[in-house]
């Protein structure tokens, strides 16, 4: 079986055939269609959105809407076509000729014609649906590069993830009936109401649960109980009403609507320590402005400018609720100790004279008794029918909770 | 008893175009113990996982290697497919498999050509590569990309191939076949290649499993351990055998591997015969939550993915357990007790991917 000279006869062809090189760089090689050579811009069409940074593997793309700029790093790029396929409004294309060799670093950018003054890019803004003219066909949904829409034609339901849109106007474009508007203002759109039966009541996993109390505080019927040290999470039986508003206000989706006996089953000791309660700080070395974080914040509590380079944290408003911190594209977010201190109930911060006592304004009250129900002295006393608020001085221990839980905000500390 | 010494081998060495590095503890002649050490092309890809929206993560795990890039993106993909329940059409499942087999094809070739050149044979070297550069043309065209192809997506894949350019494809495969007939004939029957590899680098069937030895070093142990039977992508539909030597040398693992090349162009005939019309993608809503564990069969052996979501768009954690780190064990054992100047060829026989074992 074993022979010598087995290859004689491919080595005796070889000598007879052409070379099965190229000869580059006399004869170019011809590259077929989808040769990804490298990536080209219609600057023209580009609405800066940012989207194509965000997808560049490799950080090769600069986006800068202000100065209406896009740029790219030739030795960065890795071809891969990302940006390409995520482009919003089709502007970039592959190019299948590859960037000439260069000695050092080339960034091409490309300036859009015009784009001085900020106006012609435009601000970032979000869109906003009329939901009178809305006829929930989902077209915007379907186009939104970015899934941030979801629409329910059965619930008649428009929803816009904040946190995802990059304000590309796509949805705009497309919508058939024009219903909807790149709105400047951060007006929350309409909760989309979640299919529960109608006898359900809310679930916290206490897994995910960080304790910041802001579905008790959100609840109209005072019905949730919570506290931090003994990982407590408890819904009153008797006083939910099954709006599932603690279900929607929850900023880490923990709350879920069950039926009754999941609700009430008796639950095993959960081990699971909560988190310190710590307030949020970026590293602003590494921040972006890109105000992902303050656009979560159920509690409005970050304020982000990109063009003035601010990231501020209004620690009265803060409940430690970690959402900054998950959603921090650049993980630039730390819920560090530094200043456990001062976070400690921030939303029971005193705003008022220690000895004031709680005013309501009758004009605004609809004594609906929630007042009552959340003093713990026992201090209000509310009458629906004859329109009465009355507070007994001597009860009250000025703790302002009553304040904190009026859901018209009637209440104030004089 | 003679002296002991030892003697580096690697990272730089020109039978090693990646770093790994060996200490050989030498008595005269005769290995007696082999000492692996890696890392030094570490790149911290898994990690990068959790800063890299799932989607866009593709580009990035597919960089792992350089020859199984589009296993690594089809690994990727399909774990993020598991964990989120998608069902992908038919039609870029087979497209998939054609494209995993030009995978191998192309990697076998690869590492025919480096085996020539490992025993000295350069023109054989150069004639395999030549071979494998048509596939990668293939590849260009086909997907845009020589050697990392960046045409799977979560949800199916990026490109089609239309009939007409499957069609060109199989009659180059039917033309290179022959070709590659030829040039293997010579792998398999030259009295110099044997001499370098028969009785070479013994793995017993017992040793390979205790070392838990995979792809064809597995299979030249005469162990039938082929992960593609378990059927994913189309591998379900198509008839193939497991392909297993029985001498357990260095010689064995060439002819397994040369058998592969073969079992490749008739899975690539058959995944083009019954490839079926339709889309090649399906749109992927919401973000994964939940773990996945996805086994392929690459060119080198199995790969272990894993993969775990916690419903945000960035992963919680990506594992993938490289071919060429569970073949070094069997590596060490085979080196035992061979002579010096076998170390080069025995460790070529793993086909060592060493970028692959350290991302």
């Amino acid at each position: 079986m074993n022979k010598y000279g087995s290859f004689a006869g491919g080595v005796l062809k070889s000598l007879f055939t052409k070379p099965a090189t190229y000869g580059y760089p006399f004869n170019k090689k011809e590259y077929p269609e989808r040769t990804r050579g490298s990536i080209v811009i219609d600057i023209d069409g580009c609405i800066f959105c940012g989207l194509c940074e965000k997808k560049c593997p490799s950080n090769a793309i600069k986006v800068d809407r202000n100065s209406g700029t896009w740029s790219i790093d030739r030795m960065g790029c890795v071809q891969c076509e990302n940006c390409v396929n995520g482009c919003p409004k089709k502007v970039l294309s592959t190019n299948v000729n590859y960037t000439a060799p260069n000695t050092s670093i080339t960034v091409d950018t490309f300036k859009k014609a015009g784009s001085e003054n900020a106006e012609s890019v435009g601000e970032a803004c979000m869109p906003k649906a009329d939901l009178d003219a809305c006829v929930f066909c989902g077209i915007c949904a379907k186009n939104c590069p970015q899934g941030a829409l979801s629409v329910d034609r059965a619930n008649k339901s428009w929803k816009l993830d904040e946190t995802l849109c990059v304000s590309c106007g796509l949805c705009t474009e497309k919508c058939p009936k024009k219903c909807i508007e790149m709105g400047a203002d951060e007006t929350k759109n309409e909760i989309a109401l979640k299919q529960y039966d109608v006898d359900d009541f809310p679930k916290a996993d206490k897994k995910s649960c960080v304790y910041c109390g802001i579905c008790a505080l959100a609840c109209p019927q005072g019905a949730i109980e919570l506290d931090k040290d003994s990982n407590m999470w408890t819904v009153n039986e008797d006083k939910c009403i099954h709006c599932g508003i603690c279900y929607y206000k929850c900023p880490k989706k923990c709350i879920d609507m069950v039926d009754r006996d999941t609700a009430f089953a008796a639950e095993e000791e959960n081990p699971a320590t909560s988190e310190q309660t710590n307030l949020p700080k970026a590293d602003l070395d590494k921040c972006v402005y890109c105000t992902l974080c303050a656009k979560n914040c159920p509690q409005g509590a970050l304020t982000v400018d990109r063009a003035e380079k601010i990231w501020k944290l209004d620690a009265d408003s803060c409940v430690s609720c970690g959402l900054c911190v998950d959603k921090c594209p650049k993980k630039c977010i730390d819920m560090s100790a530094s200043s456990a201190s001062e976070a400690n109930e921030p939303e029971f911060k005193r705003g008022y004279d220690i000895d004031a006592v709680p005013t309501a304004n009758l004009d605004t009250c609809v004594f609906c008794g929630i007042c009552a129900k959340a003093c713990p002295q026992d201090a209000v006393t509310v009458d629906r029918e004859n329109k009465t608020w009355t507070i007994d001085e001597e009860k009250c221990i000025h703790c302002a909770i009553c304040a904190y839980k009026c859901p018209k905000k009637c209440i104030e500390m004089k | 008893m003679s002296k002991r010494s030892i003697v580096p081998f690697g990272p730089q060495h020109p039978v090693l175009p990646e770093p790994i590095h060996l200490d050989l503890v030498l008595e005269d002649e005769k290995v007696v113990e082999a000492i692996p050490s890696i890392g030094f092309v570490h790149r911290g890809l898994e990690k990068l996982v959790e800063k890299r929206n799932f989607h866009d993560y593709m580009y990035v795990i597919e960089r792992i290697c350089g020859i199984c890039s589009f296993m690594h993106g089809m690994g990727y993909a399909e774990g993020i497919e598991r964990i989120m329940d998608v069902e992908i059409p038919d039609r870029a499942k087979y497209l998939r498999t054609i494209w995993c087999e030009m995978s191998r094809l192309h990697s076998h070739l690869l590492w025919l050509g480096l085996l020539a050149d490992a025993f000295g044979f350069e023109s054989l070297f150069m004639h395999c590569w030549r071979m494998r550069e048509t596939i990668l043309d293939m590849f260009e065209a086909s997907t845009g990309g020589r050697v990392i192809f960046s045409v799977n997506k979560i949800g199916g894949v990026l490109k089609d191939m239309d009939d007409s350019m499957l069609k060109t494809f199989v009659d180059m495969f039917d033309k290179m076949e022959e070709e590659v007939r030829q040039l293997t004939n010579v792998f398999l029957n030259d009295y110099t290649v044997a001499s370098r590899l028969k009785g070479v680098g013994i793995l017993t069937k017992e040793d390979a499993i205790l070392n838990g030895a995979v792809g064809p070093m597995m299979r030249a142990a005469g162990i039938e351990s082929d992960t593609r039977k378990l059927g994913y992508a189309a591998y379900g539909d198509i008839d193939f055998d497991i392909i297993t030597g029985k001498d357990c040398d260095s010689f064995a693992r060439c002819e397994v591997r040369i058998n592969e090349i073969f079992q490749s162009f008739s899975i690539i005939r058959q995944a083009v015969a019954k490839i079926p019309a339709g889309p090649v993608a399906v749109d992927v809503k919401g973000n994964p939550n939940g773990e996945a564990f996805v086994r392929l069969e690459q060119p080198r052996g199995e790969a272990v993915f894993y993969f775990r979501g916690d419903g945000t768009q960035f992963l919680n954690r990506a594992r993938v357990r490289t071919p060429t780190f569970a073949n070094i064990p069997s590596l060490v054992k085979i080196l035992e007790g061979c002579d010096f100047a076998d170390v080069p060829i025995l460790v070529l026989t793993i086909d060592p991917c060493v970028s692959c074992t350290e991302r």
